[in-house]
């Protein structure tokens, strides 16, 4: 295998310690919310308007696609975003914590 | 890019498909187990997850719900069948459909904070009307069965190529391993199991893109060129036939699929009130790597110069047949069909869930009022039990699920437009709401089956807003959304069964 597989295999690795740590958060937090004699407020959601955010991900997945037609390198944006997605996900656990 | 070098890899015995099937059955059965000891108390738990779902859980399992196991090969078959503009498609609205739930979501959940479905919304909103509420209902169990269907399919077709294992017992013991966990721990095992699902689903998936790319002598190169050179429209996006051939009608379909899909109105009134938006942004946002990463083996094919002969007849076998024949590792061919696994159980799992509150809150709370919280629990448990066995029988039955699949398409489509303007709308009235569903489905479907699925797609669309239209100018009546919550009644929160029952 190439490098480039080897150094993917390492981001996929720090991916998964995000995830893993963020899930663990997550399951602690929600035994701890649960065993809570008096249950937390918890606040409205605030008004955002997330047109703008949907907006520039339609754009970006567009862009990206359509760049594989030009660029054969950027093949490899899938793989390397598919691995943003999995970090993410743990990223939102303590986002979330945060919030 | 010679297919002669393309030949089955060997050790993919049907013992190794089993133990990979059952054992991530049992790792997230195991899981279950400590869900239902610790977070599951009643009903209420088990429908809703106490309304306590954060965002960690909420992306991570809508996203998984919404990566079914079809939709994994369909990446690739798409860039195999139409090139980029296939994949483009195929990905773009599919990321959409999600973040277009956050207006509405955020409406319902602010004016119904103690809401358990969309059909509970329909018949509140309309009146108490049986109507509106059953045509609700019924899409949501049609819609909640295909998906199980659809996946249980899916994943016999990967089970079968891979591992050579009969397609019934690959669907019985698929089944069997969904609802052997998912009955534990309902919601809170859905959404628990479908996260480590999306870890699954993009980290295996990435590596197993990459090494596929290895093995190709010249790599990206040589596939960007074989590609070109096959045709030079597979490396645009704007090749109007991908578009009119399949795009703009599945782009409607997505869009359906989630507004009218009790799976994710569930998850809508089950994470925390202040995460709901951020939810739904994140996951459609997340979801988009997935079948962009997939997709590119569709690219491998059309460079491979494979036919849909060579694939067993069905293009959608494209992914599996390059992932067991271009000579890769057997962990990597593994990694693979766990993704396949991964989306196929978490989808089912979600499915379960959302069967759960239809029955529990849309046809036993709604019928017999009265009934008691323990009956009301095992009733509810039982209802995944039976929605997956039916959904087993019709794919062993070996019978053409077709006028499964039109008669819940046709529901959806016809119900998009009326349910948005029920949410956005304070005029639309019972008369159009109803009315526009039923003519939707007798004008818009024989107009689907004469003219093909664009032009049916949009009558259908058209004759539904427009009768809602109609029907708010004939009986013009104003509904006040604030009164959603106080007609809305909550289960009971504090009384405990689970572990007694």
């Amino acid at each position: 295998m190439s490098i480039l597989f080897y150094v993917t295999l390492f981001l996929c690795l720090i991916a998964t310690a995000i995830f893993v740590a963020g899930y663990i958060k997550g399951v602690t937090g929600a035994v701890a919310d649960h065993r809570a004699t008096a249950e937390t407020a918890i606040p409205e959601e605030q008004d955002s308007n997330y047109g703008l955010a949907i907006l520039a991900a339609v754009l970006a997945a567009s862009g990206i696609i359509a760049m594989v037609g030009f660029v054969p390198e950027m093949i490899y944006a899938g793989p390397f975003l598919a691995i943003v997605t999995a970090t993410m996900n743990g990223v939102a656990f303590f986002v979330d914590a945060e919030g | 890019m010679d297919k002669s070098a393309l030949q089955l890899t060997e050790g993919l015995t049907p013992g190794l498909g089993f133990a990979l099937m059952i054992g991530l059955g049992l790792v997230f059965l195991a899981l279950a187990y400590l869900i239902k000891r610790t977070l599951i108390r009643n009903t209420h738990d088990f429908i809703s997850s106490n309304r306590r779902i954060g965002l960690g859980f909420g992306v991570g399992s809508v996203i998984s719900v919404w990566t079914w196991a079809m939709a994994v090969m369909m990446s690739s078959a798409m860039t195999f069948q139409w090139g980029l503009s296939g994949l483009f498609w195929f990905v773009v609205p599919n990321g959409l459909a999600l973040m277009v739930m956050i207006p509405l979501a955020r409406i319902l959940r602010k004016r119904m904070p103690d809401g358990y479905t969309i059909s509970q919304f329909a018949y509140n909103r309309f009146g108490r009307s049986q109507a509106a509420a059953s045509v609700v209902t019924m899409t949501m169990i049609f819609g909640i069965l295909l998906e199980i269907l659809i996946n249980l399919k899916g994943t016999s077709v990967v089970m079968s190529t891979v591992f050579s294992i009969d397609w019934r017992v690959a669907t019985v013991v698929t089944v069997c391993v969904v609802m052997a966990y998912s009955f534990f721990g309902g919601l809170w095992t859905a959404v628990m199991t479908g996260t480590i699902n999306t870890w699954m689903i993009t980290v295996p998936a990435a590596l197993v893109i990459v090494a596929v790319f290895d093995l190709i002598p010249g790599g990206v190169d040589t596939v960007f060129a074989a590609v070109g050179e096959a045709d030079e429209i597979n490396l645009s996006i704007t090749d109007s036939a991908a578009a009119a051939g399949f795009g703009i009608t599945l782009a409607f379909g997505l869009l359906a699929s989630v507004v009218a899909d009790q799976t994710f109105w569930q998850k809508v009134w089950s994470v925390r009130k202040d995460q709901v938006s951020r939810t739904f942004l994140w996951a459609g946002a997340l979801f988009y790597p997935i079948p962009i990463c997939l997709g590119m083996l569709g690219l491998v094919g059309i460079g491979f110069g494979l036919t849909a002969t060579e694939l067993g007849g069905d293009i959608v076998a494209v992914g599996p047949y390059i992932i067991s024949h271009i000579g890769l590792p057997m962990t990597l061919i593994i990694a693979y069909t766990l993704v396949i696994l991964a989306a196929c159980y978490s989808t089912i799992d979600g499915a379960s869930a959302a069967l759960s509150s239809v029955v529990a809150i849309d046809i036993v709370k709604r019928f017999a009022p009265n009934t008691g919280e323990k009956t009301l629990f095992y009733i509810t448990k039982a209802s995944m039990f039976v929605g997956g066995s039916v959904a087993a029988l019709i794919v062993l039955s070996g019978v053409d699920f077709t006028s499964l699949v039109l008669t819940t398409y046709a529901l959806k489509t016809s119900i998009l437009i009326p349910l948005v303007l029920a949410i956005l709308w304070s005029r639309t009235n019972t008369l159009g709401f109803v009315a526009g569903v039923i003519l939707a489905i007798l004008v818009g479907m024989p107009i689907r089956s004469m003219y093909g699925e664009l032009v049916g797609t949009l009558s259908i669309l058209s004759i539904s807003g427009i009768t809602v239209v109609l029907g708010a100018l004939l009986k013009p009546v104003k509904f006040d959304m604030d009164e959603l919550e106080s007609m809305t009644a909550d289960l009971d929160h504090n009384v405990e069964v689970a572990n007694r029952a």
